[in-house]
């Protein structure tokens, strides 16, 4: 027997998930971006950034935080990959993406403008 | 610091923004006028230390949220600590027959396209106050999580746990409204109706 057993699945995907043990990326007081928290020292040290690493369940969890843009650099490129290439993942993310752009321009009330020229009297700017 | 000369130019343009934000913490117009009056004479008056070149915006969402809580929890005596149901994560993309569906694409489309501005205006409403203020300002503002948390003044990951909670609560509010409404697939209903058997 020579050189290192192949990994298994299960290795990769426990490797190549910073979120797969522990606690959740949200839960509070977990955060991975909080300096010294346990989760972002395994992700990043063995995030290895290939695509073929990165399970559909990695993406689904870490695809929030993508949307926001708050992933770090290389879990980023990873996570973008990875739509590129895997249909059913793309699909998800189109619906969270047009979801959000659905929330955000559906909650929007112009000021009135009998208001706005009070509040400009106010501050004198009239 | 900020010249006073500039705030006009810099902070009137945001006004619309605000008094939507306004009008979603506190769910009717009169005080949501008063809350950006007030907004924004505090912003006037302090804005010389304000430090230029770095987020007005965000600065201005301080004084609304601090403004907010200020009057309205001092009304309600303590704050609103409602907590939230667990809802599973892509609530709504499931609900919608997600990959597994025939349906598929079309039942997502149809759901946004049916999806109306007081839909999405009472479901954000109908958050409890803590995930309402932090959904709102990441998903209707853009914040990042690091001016959200400044905002609010609560850690990051605190910040993460709320839009993430407020945001599924969100969906299946959504969710709600488009089946009062009738809209979505027989099939999902179904599915839904098997889930509820399974759970008994």
């Amino acid at each position: 027997m020579n050189g290192t057993p192949e990994p298994t699945e299960a290795d990769i995907f426990a490797n190549s998930d910073p979120f797969g043990s522990g606690p959740s990326p949200f839960d509070a007081g977990t955060s991975p971006y909080v300096e010294g928290a346990p989760t972002i020292g395994a992700a990043t040290s063995s995030f290895s950034a290939t695509r073929a690493d990165l399970s559909c369940i990695f993406v689904h969890r870490a695809l929030e935080v993508f949307m926001d843009g708050e992933l770090p650099a290389p879990q980023h490129r990873a996570v973008s990959e990875h739509l590129t290439a895997c249909p059913p993942c793309q699909r998800v993310h189109t619906f969270q993406v047009q979801l959000r752009s659905v929330v955000a321009a559906k909650a929007i009330d112009p000021m009135p403008e009998d208001v706005r020229a009070r509040i400009t009297r106010a501050l004198g700017f009239d | 610091m900020a010249d006073p000369s500039t705030f006009a130019d810099a902070a009137m343009p945001l006004m619309d923004q605000l008094y939507s934000a306004a009008l979603r913490m506190t769910r009717n117009a009169a005080d949501a006028e008063d809350l950006v009056q007030e907004t924004y004479l505090k912003a006037y008056r302090g804005y010389e230390r304000f430090e230029e070149g770095t987020n007005l915006k965000a600065w201005m969402y301080r004084i609304l949220t601090n403004s907010y809580i200020n009057r309205y929890r001092a009304k309600q005596r303590r704050p609103d600590e409602t907590d939230l149901d667990d809802v599973e994560d892509m609530y709504l993309y499931r609900r919608l027959g997600g990959e597994h569906s025939s349906l598929g694409e079309s039942a997502e489309e149809s759901f946004l396209s049916s999806v109306t501005d007081d839909n999405v205006k009472h479901a954000i409403e109908a958050l409890p106050e803590n995930f309402r203020l932090a959904v709102l300002l990441a998903d209707v503002e853009g914040f990042a999580y690091k001016e959200i948390a400044e905002i609010l003044d609560i850690p990051i990951g605190t910040v993460m746990s709320r839009i993430h909670r407020g945001r599924k609560a969100l969906e299946k509010q959504l969710h709600d409204y488009a089946g009062e409404r009738n809209l979505l697939p027989d099939t999902v209903e179904e599915l839904g109706a098997d889930e509820e058997v399974i759970a008994k």
